[in-house]
């Protein structure tokens, strides 16, 4: 007999995602509950979720967004939202939804919809269960593996990003920056680091304007967080 | 609710665009002839009002493209907000209409225990409140277009409406937000319409708890203030969020019907949420009431602040 399926339930509004929590769990599945894009990738780097249960109307972007995330790794996706439209329905199936069930909806179809999914699970195998490390660095493609995919880098970025992550959880000054990356003898005053951040975070952080993991520390330097 | 009065404009459009379009018939038929003219006969022997008739069939041409085109781009806008208006409205009624369903048949479930079944009660009831300000926000604004706003101005004190309605307004912005309260105590009478002042609160409530990230973190700050050369006394009360923000230069956009501010550049799916009607109506209701409300954000990410300023009742 298969374990309880654990489902991933992204939703923005408190209410709903209380009460469709409760309902889940009362059909026996375990729920993470992530209020935007952001926490859902989040989520998705600690483990492999059986089952997606995803709204459109997110605070920072659309639940489809998810379906094609890397770290997806054969979870089935159910979408709930208001957009229900013919034309809304064949999107999200056709990027990647196993399902698509328009607001408002009643529990016995979100329970017959959910047992629906849960026949169709895939076999796990170990590999599969595995979460890949983030920040994994493919020199050939000159991409990282964020939370929010694989990110493809320009060079300078690249190395920038490499540097960071082989020193991570250690505060690099950007004097010591600027010599080993850019290869300056002379140290000028530029903002050439904070700019390159900023591009860097806007791709690898789940929400930019909170970074996480590419961390400026205050007179000290930069330290990569992860 | 009447969404053709809303997005449609007055016919007298047509009729000139008609007459234009038979002007340009007539230019037409006068540049033909003119043509057919000048290849026969003499330039010089040509009468001139059969030239300014040619030349004037082609202005009208032209002008008939021109409006043509424009007729054609504003209906295009206007069928855009349609659209984009009745996919806000459909996701602002129908979310609360899921919840209230869902809780409605789990609540038929014999094995809820009394914490889960106290769980299900304060949604359905937050839903249904959240529910009622929807609609009576669309028939307000529906209302509106119709009459101009008038209020019912009662004298009443602000410290205690406040206290009153303080729990509501919790209630309002969910589960884990925090409201707190700060600033001067606001001692005195004031003349406002209870009604439409808590339309507006709950309004600014409501967008702070909208375009929040994670839970909602509001602030009503309410100070006592001194305007003019004889320094009246007046009150303001400000409600200050910590949610999405807008830049300083859309300030302006936010208070007219339907508005939509533009989406970040590099933030190409990001949801806003909301009717684009709140605002509108907020201030519409404001002027009635005759209060001074302003909506201001240090930026994008950086919060919002909207006050509402008026005089003590002396």
């Amino acid at each position: 007999m298969k374990p309880a399926a654990s489902i991933l339930l992204v939703e923005d509004e408190v209410n709903l995602a209380e009460t469709l929590q409760l309902s889940v769990q009362k059909l026996g599945y375990q729920v993470i509950w992530a209020k935007n894009l952001a926490e859902a990738r989040s989520e998705l780097t600690k483990k492999r979720f059986d089952l997606m249960i995803l709204d459109r109307n997110l605070p920072d972007g659309d639940g489809i967004e998810l379906l094609t995330h890397p770290l997806r790794k054969k979870s089935l996706a159910l979408i709930l939202s208001s957009k229900s439209a013919l034309q809304e329905r064949v999107k999200g199936l056709q990027a990647g939804a196993d399902d698509y069930l328009p607001k408002p909806f009643s529990y016995q179809e979100l329970a017959a919809r959910l047992q629906a999914l849960e026949r169709r699970r895939p076999e796990i195998s170990v590999e599969d269960e595995k979460v890949p490390d983030l920040w994994v660095m493919n020199p050939d493609t000159q991409q990282v593996l964020s939370p929010n995919g694989w990110i493809s880098l320009t060079p300078l970025e690249y190395k920038f990003l490499s540097y960071l992550i082989e020193r991570r959880g250690t505060i690099v000054s950007k004097d010591r920056l600027l010599k080993d990356v850019w290869g300056f003898s002379f140290l000028p005053k530029t903002r050439t680091i904070d700019y390159l951040m900023t591009q860097i975070r806007k791709r690898i952080e789940p929400n930019p304007e909170a970074p996480q993991f590419l961390l400026t520390i205050r007179g000290a330097g930069v330290k990569f967080n992860a | 609710m009447k969404l053709e009065k809303v997005v449609t404009r007055p016919k007298i459009g047509l009729w000139v665009f008609l007459f234009i379009v038979g002007l340009a018939v007539a230019g037409v038929m006068a540049t033909s002839y003119n043509i057919e003219v000048v290849k026969h006969v003499n330039f010089e022997s040509v009468p001139w009002l059969k030239i300014i008739l040619g030349s004037l069939g082609f202005i009208s041409i032209i002008s008939a493209l021109i409006l043509f085109f424009y007729r054609l781009l504003r209906e295009m806008k206007v069928s855009q907000i349609q659209a984009d208006f009745l996919d806000r409205i459909s996701h602002e009624l129908r979310t609360p209409l899921a919840t209230l369903t869902l809780v409605s048949d789990l609540l038929k479930n014999e094995t809820n225990s009394p914490a889960e079944i106290a769980q299900l009660w304060k949604s359905h009831g937050l839903e249904l409140t959240r529910l009622k300000s929807d609609v009576e926000l669309l028939l307000q604004a529906a209302r509106l277009r119709e009459t101009k706003l008038r209020a019912e101005l009662k004298v009443l004190d602000l410290e205690n409406w406040l206290s009153e309605k303080w729990e509501s307004f919790q209630d309002l912005l969910g589960t884990g937000a925090i409201l707190s309260r700060q600033g001067s105590k606001l001692d005195g009478s004031v003349q406002i319409d209870p009604v439409l002042f808590e339309l507006i609160i709950r309004n600014f409530l409501d967008n702070a708890r909208k375009f929040s990230l994670g839970k909602p973190v509001v602030q009503i700050r309410t100070e006592k203030t001194e305007t003019g050369w004889f320094k009246k006394k007046g009150w303001r009360l400000s409600i200050v969020d910590q949610g999405l923000g807008f830049k300083p230069q859309n300030q302006n956009y936010l208070f007219r019907r339907f508005s939509r501010l533009p989406q970040r550049a590099n933030d190409k799916s990001v949801a806003i949420p909301g009717t684009g009607l709140g605002l509108y109506l907020s201030a519409s209701a404001s002027r009635a009431m005759g209060i001074t409300l302003r909506g201001v954000s240090l930026g994008e990410g950086k919060g919002a602040e909207f006050s509402l300023e008026g005089d003590f009742k002396s």
